[in-house]
């Protein structure tokens, strides 16, 4: 059917050729089928039937064709002026992506560093609120106290040991043992040999100085000598410092007093400086505590804490001369005397010092 | 790019030009009317009128007219020369039944199913006319059909 087939508009030589009657049959019945419903074509074909508008028609055919050919094909000149518009939309769109683009950059840069900024105070003013220093080491000492193992290798494990267990371990056996040598001297020897090795390597060790040692005769060496090597101080587990402690106090309350020399304070601080290579534990803060309590003039607190050293561990004859140094700055020089005596007739370490400082108040 | 755009339908080069404001495609379609536009205009020059004057001012028109265009190109142009002269339209132009069937049929395309569709409605139509027009349209389509 001819309904579906598309029929343009005459063209210029259709429109020539029909007036000429030069169309076949069919090219003639296409073209009036498209005449029945394009009033263009139809009013077109009506006005060129005279005669008088062929030429007028071809020749503004000619030049409108020639005129639109030159004002919308290929000028390049004319469009120059709609594209006007577009490009500078699109420079303006470019103009506006760019600034957002840099806003937001800016934007992001800007929180970075507030946030930067920000954490950095936060991080100065956490370190400045920081608890001091100075309770740091107690907390060590603590730390490295806790473990029962490693506090009962080294042997100068006190304090913080409450809250070790006892039952779980084979320790107990091991210290109980050198507990009974400490008490009973007579024993010594047998607990010694009951005494593992590694026990035997500390005995060569400097703190040597135990509290068993005062306890015994200055004439009695061989027996000092075995309990020096069979108790060596960190065998002791809370429960023996809980039940040596009121023990040992009241001995030292009821010795007598005796008029002795007393050294100078300047001696005191060498052994605490070499003890300060070797790890820290509860005897070295109590030493070093009531060293400075003895600095600011807090004697009966530095005695009280001497007395916790005077019977035991490393520090026993320093803290008993340092005890009677107190003693004496204190006014109380009768005891001070009385201590030194002590010090300077036992074979210590300090007898030399406990010495002059006797001839001193002397 | 000019004998290409030629080449092309009216409804493709009315796309191109509303999609993409492509002027060589209004020109081309312009040109491909400026004779009818010349032979519907011959009739109303004058000395008021002249071609150097109406012609432009009228393709100028057209152009303007054609990004909103959507329908026929000829039948825009004749509407465009009537205002211009201040004529009226003959009949007032087809009914809208007319135009949404040849609508339909334009969008059949190559859709067979949709052609013979639109084939069997109008077979229905053709067979309601009384016997005279029956007679003038058959006359017309099948006597004279190749």
């Amino acid at each position: 059917m001819r309904i579906f087939t598309p029929v343009r508009c005459l063209n210029r030589d259709q429109i020539k050729r029909y007036h000429l009657g030069q169309m076949t049959d069919v090219e003639q019945h296409l073209v009036e089928h498209h005449l029945i419903e394009c009033d263009l074509c139809h009013d077109a074909l009506q006005t060129l039937e005279h005669p008088s508008n062929l030429q007028s028609y071809q020749q503004l055919s000619t030049q409108l064709s020639q005129y639109i050919q030159k004002e919308y094909a290929t000028s390049a000149a004319v469009p120059q002026r709609p594209l006007k518009a577009p490009v500078a939309k699109l420079q303006k769109h470019t103009e506006r992506r760019s600034f957002a683009d840099s806003a937001q950059s800016y934007f992001w840069t800007v929180v970075f560093l507030a946030f930067g900024g920000g954490g950095i105070y936060l991080l100065q003013q956490h370190l400045k609120n920081r608890p001091p220093l100075s309770t740091l080491p107690l907390r060590t000492a603590d730390a490295l106290v806790l473990p029962a193992p490693r506090g009962a290798e080294v042997g100068d494990f006190q304090p913080a040991v409450v809250t070790q267990p006892q039952a779980t371990q084979p320790e107990p056996i091991l210290i109980q043992a050198k507990y009974s040598t400490r008490d009973t001297p007579g024993n010594a020897t047998a607990a010694l040999n009951a005494l593992p090795p590694a026990d035997t390597a500390q005995k060569k060790k400097p703190p040597v100085k135990d509290s068993a040692v005062p306890k015994l005769p200055p004439a009695d060496t061989n027996a000092r000598s075995a309990v020096a090597q069979a108790a060596p101080p960190p065998a002791e587990t809370p429960k023996e410092q809980q039940k040596e402690q009121p023990k040992e106090e009241p001995k030292e309350e009821k010795a007598p007093e005796k008029t002795r020399a007393a050294a100078d304070n300047e001696n005191e601080p060498a052994p605490a400086k070499s003890e300060a290579n070797k790890p820290a534990n509860g005897d070295d803060y109590v030493f070093r505590s009531a060293m400075q309590y003895q600095q600011q003039g807090d004697y009966n607190e530095a005695i009280n804490q001497y007395r916790r050293l005077s019977d035991r561990g490393k520090y026993a004859e320093r803290a008993r001369y340092n005890m009677a140094i107190c003693y004496r700055d204190k006014g109380q020089k009768g005891k001070a005397r009385r201590m030194l005596k002590d010090i300077a007739n036992s074979e210590g370490a300090m007898k030399s010092q406990a010495q002059e400082a006797l001839s001193a108040m002397n | 790019m000019h004998l290409q755009l030629n080449n092309l339908s009216d409804r493709e080069l009315l796309l191109r030009f509303r999609k993409f404001r492509e002027r060589e495609a209004a020109g081309a379609l312009l040109d491909r009317y400026s004779h009818l536009l010349v032979a519907v205009c011959l009739p109303g020059l004058d000395a008021q009128h002249p071609a150097e004057t109406v012609l432009p001012e009228l393709t100028h028109r057209m152009y303007e007219q054609l990004s909103g265009a959507n329908g026929k190109v000829n039948e825009l142009l004749y509407g465009t020369v009537q205002q211009y002269f201040g004529r009226t339209r003959k009949g007032g132009g087809y009914q809208p039944a007319i135009r949404e069937l040849e609508s339909r049929v334009e969008l059949s395309g190559n859709n067979p199913i949709e052609k013979m569709a639109l084939a069997g409605k109008l077979e229905q139509a053709l067979g309601r006319l009384i016997p005279e027009d029956m007679y003038l349209l058959g006359e017309f389509y099948r006597n004279t059909s190749p």
